[in-house]
């Protein structure tokens, strides 16, 4: 044993950790329980017993470069059965929230939105910047004739800021990712680079479309019903904005409103319900004590998700009552929601898709994902 | 001491190795001591156990000591089968109701065993674990105190059946009696009701109940014992086989806050004398302990080091958490993260013995008497008290050499009661 490691808690990240949810940590006495009775963990070096320790010796590298945070899909068995009240899946909840902001660019975007003390200021400028756009390309006063929402504002002004923010957004994302990448290759260099990431990628993808994670959880079954509701919620709302923006609007040239019987405007409708169901699952399991504690980032996109589909829906529907009054107000409430989730996506709890796939792409190549090499088998 | 001078009376509750040792040094001192005991036998917890650590000798000796003292001794009344209903007074001056149930077996008894020859009708013996049976009558075990035998109200047929009255040479058996209440005074009380073992079906994760060949750690006493199920000869009790590979889960229910959330003190000196128990039968066994932490205060630390050495015994530390059967045995299979090495351990082992902690007895049913519990339903000490006291592991989890210090202290503070008046 010549190797010495010097081990230099960092007692800010320990702080931090504990607001960003992990405040039980220091509870853990290692006795390892948790990674006992997690059904997702490997059978080397498993989790979470080693990060619990980690987080509470202040071990931000280690920690902010562990895949193993990802493939915790916070079934929270090990919180359950903690002799302690350390609550293990709260605080891989709480790493992953630190990772969002600790690989954030630009960073103080990672700041503002992991906290309350932020809001104002993250809802006060789409709302500025929408007012104004209004004001410039708008008109808050309903015309006679058919209620269209392109009357309030028209559709090359919002395509103009919204594929702009689409695409700054993932300009974000990805170099946030790229860093997240590097820290991990960084600390398990030579493990991680086993294989390529876009096999890697292919091969976990099945996994993640039919959530399979998720069917291992004793603890919280249901989440598997709340999280696929909301993913495929927002799979189906980017499939019927994609299509009517690029293949109707730009391609074919037909404008706005759809008729409800389009294929696509269902697919539209079905996408927005399930939003909702599947918020709503989460929220009764979060009542319910069955999830873990919630926080800021989970509430902030539970809420997110709500907006989102009620609002979507909303929309709609005043349109085909013709309630005008109230029409541009909540169509303005819609596209503030809109621009929250396009503007926020890298540093939200949204980003985890994101994190989360790509740590799951790293375990793969690691081969720490054994759950998935029965899959494959 | 002198037979006329009346010093005064205690009542001691719970006829274990505190109670005993409570009531014996106050009767020694000139007290007239009344001793309750629930079971029909006297020496509780103790008269279960097959050796004491660290000296590995056996209980039955000393407590056959302290019979011998309450048998030499006039001062000391016991009652067994026996419960106290109320208490009411002051330091002093407590009069006392006691319930006595129907023991339908008169001191008539010579323990000739014929009436257990007559009787038709078994029964689960608790004394065991339920590991073995008995008949409706029954000695509650072999070195029991008062030897005498008893009639299990709920097995036994009654005056329909009645062999046991005929089998009996000694008319001792009274299958007619009733139910007794007993009042008296006393000066001062000692509570010394001690511990459950904790149910282990209550920790889901550890498969007892459901798992063959998992046991708790009192269940191994039994099966070591000579006069326990199976003679002293340590088998599982599934198909009988000697355990060659036997894993030992330390915290088994304990310093967890969904079980007892405090340390029992005891169970990682009782496992690691377990562990002697079967190395002596088979020296070829492989024992595996699994812990969090191990407490072995003191001289204990030395016995620790001993069976550590043993190339035959694994220390692992890591809390078992899972236990599983074998699909193809049907073995019971412990998982636990090896926290030094840092891997989950998959072990068959071929028995698995669970190291439960004490539960007081007064987590149920509480004193007649207005003591302060804890969250665990554990006694709290009261330096200010006077007139009533507790000992032993009503108050705390302790082994039997410190449970005998406190109770001869607890013996003293009664007596002062009565002194100071």
């Amino acid at each position: 044993m010549s190797e010495h490691h010097i081990v230099e808690p960092d007692l800010r990240f320990i702080k931090d950790m504990k607001r960003a949810g992990g405040d039980s940590m220091k509870k853990c006495f290692q006795c390892a329980t948790c990674s006992v009775v997690c059904n997702l963990t490997p059978d080397d070096s498993p989790f979470p017993r080693k990060e619990m320790i980690w987080a509470q010796w202040g071990q931000k590298d280690r920690l902010l470069s562990d895949p193993d945070v990802w493939l915790c899909h916070q079934c929270n068995d090990c919180s359950k059965n903690c002799p302690r009240g350390a609550k293990p899946g709260d605080v891989l909840g709480a790493v992953r929230n630190m990772s969002f902001q600790h690989f954030a660019f630009p960073r103080f975007m990672g700041t503002w939105l992991s906290r309350p003390a932020y809001l104002p200021l993250v809802l006060g400028i789409p709302f500025a910047l929408l007012w104004i756009l209004i004001g410039m390309y708008g008109n808050w006063t309903v015309p006679e004739g058919e209620l269209k929402y392109s009357n309030f504002l028209s559709v090359v002004a919002i395509e103009g800021i919204y594929i702009t923010l689409l695409f700054l957004a993932v300009f974000a994302l990805g170099v946030s990712i790229n860093r997240f990448w590097k820290t991990m290759v960084h600390y398990h260099g030579e493990k991680g680079l086993m294989g390529a990431p876009v096999p890697s990628l292919l091969s976990i993808l099945p996994g993640i479309l039919a959530h399979r994670r998720f069917k291992e959880c004793d603890e919280s079954k249901d989440r598997y019903w709340g999280h696929l509701g909301i993913f495929y919620g927002f799979l189906g709302a980017a499939t019927t904005t994609g299509i009517f923006t690029v293949v109707y609007y730009y391609g074919l040239g037909i404008h706005s409103p759809y008729p409800m019987s389009h294929p696509v405007k269902m697919l539209g409708n079905v996408s927005a319900l399930s939003l909702l169901v599947g918020a709503f699952i989460v929220t009764v399991n979060r009542f319910k004590g069955t999830e873990k504690k919630s926080g800021y980032y989970d509430w902030s996109l539970i809420i997110l998700v709500f907006g989102l589909g009620l609002t979507g829906w909303a929309t709609q529907f005043i349109r085909l009552a013709d309630m005008r009054s109230i029409a541009y107000p909540v169509y303005f409430l819609h596209l503030l929601f809109v621009f929250y989730l396009f503007a926020y996506l890298p540093y939200s709890k949204m980003a985890h898709l994101a994190y989360r796939s790509v740590g799951m792409v790293f375990a793969r190549q690691a081969q720490r994902d054994l759950v998935s090499q029965e899959e494959i088998a | 001491m002198s037979e006329e001078k009346n010093l005064g009376s205690i009542l001691v509750v719970g006829g274990g190795i505190s109670g005993l040792t409570t009531a014996i040094e106050a009767a020694e001192v000139g007290y007239d001591v009344y001793l309750v005991e629930k079971n029909p036998y006297l020496g509780g917890r103790v008269a279960q156990l097959n050796k004491y650590f660290p000296k590995l000798c056996p209980p039955a000796c000393g407590l056959e000591i302290n019979f011998q003292r309450i048998r030499k001794n006039p001062k000391v009344k016991y009652l067994t089968m026996a419960e106290v209903e109320s208490i009411s007074g002051q330091p002093g001056d407590y009069d006392v109701t006691v319930k006595v149930k129907a023991r339908k077996v008169n001191e008539n008894c010579t323990a000739c065993n014929a009436c257990v020859e007559a009787c038709p009708v078994d029964r689960l013996n608790d004394f065991n674990f339920d590991m073995d049976s008995t008949k409706a009558v029954y000695l509650p075990h072999q070195m029991a105190f008062p030897m005498r035998y008893v009639i299990d109200e709920k097995a036994c047929k009654g005056s329909s059946c009645a062999k046991c009255v005929e089998a009996c040479k000694y008319d001792a058996i009274d299958l007619e009696m009733k139910a007794d209440t007993v009042n008296f005074k006393v000066g001062s009380v000692v509570w010394a009701t001690g511990w459950q073992p904790y149910d282990a079906a209550q920790i889901d994760t550890l498969g007892y109940g459901k798992v063959p060949n998992v046991v708790t750690n009192m269940m191994m006493e039994r099966l070591a014992s000579g006069n326990g199920p199976t003679g002293g000869q340590i088998q599982r009790p599934s198909d009988g086989k000697v355990p060659e590979t036997i894993a030992f889960v330390q915290c088994a229910g304990s310093r967890d806050e969904n079980h007892l959330a405090y340390c029992s003190y005891i169970c990682c000196m009782a496992s690691l004398k377990q562990a002697t128990y079967i190395l002596e039968q088979n020296p070829e066994a492989k024992v595996y302990i699994y812990y969090i932490d191990l407490r072995t205060p003191g001289r204990y630390e030395k016995f620790l080091k001993n069976i550590e050495a043993n190339p035959n015994v694994v220390m692992t530390k890591g809390k078992v958490a899972n236990i599983t059967s074998d699909p193809e045995s049907g073995d019971p299979v412990v998982v636990v993260e090896d926290i030094l090495a840092g891997g989950l351990i998959r072990q068959k082992v071929d028995m698995v013995v669970l190291a439960t902690g004490m539960q007081p007895s007064t987590a149920g049913k509480k004193a007649p008497l207005d003591f302060k519990y804890d969250e665990h339903g554990l006694i709290l000490e009261d330096p200010q008290a006077v007139g009533v006291y507790a000992t032993g592991c009503a108050k705390n989890p302790v082994d039997v050499t410190s449970g005998v210090k406190d109770a001869t202290g607890a013996a003293l503070k009664a007596i002062q009661t009565m002194v100071r008046r």
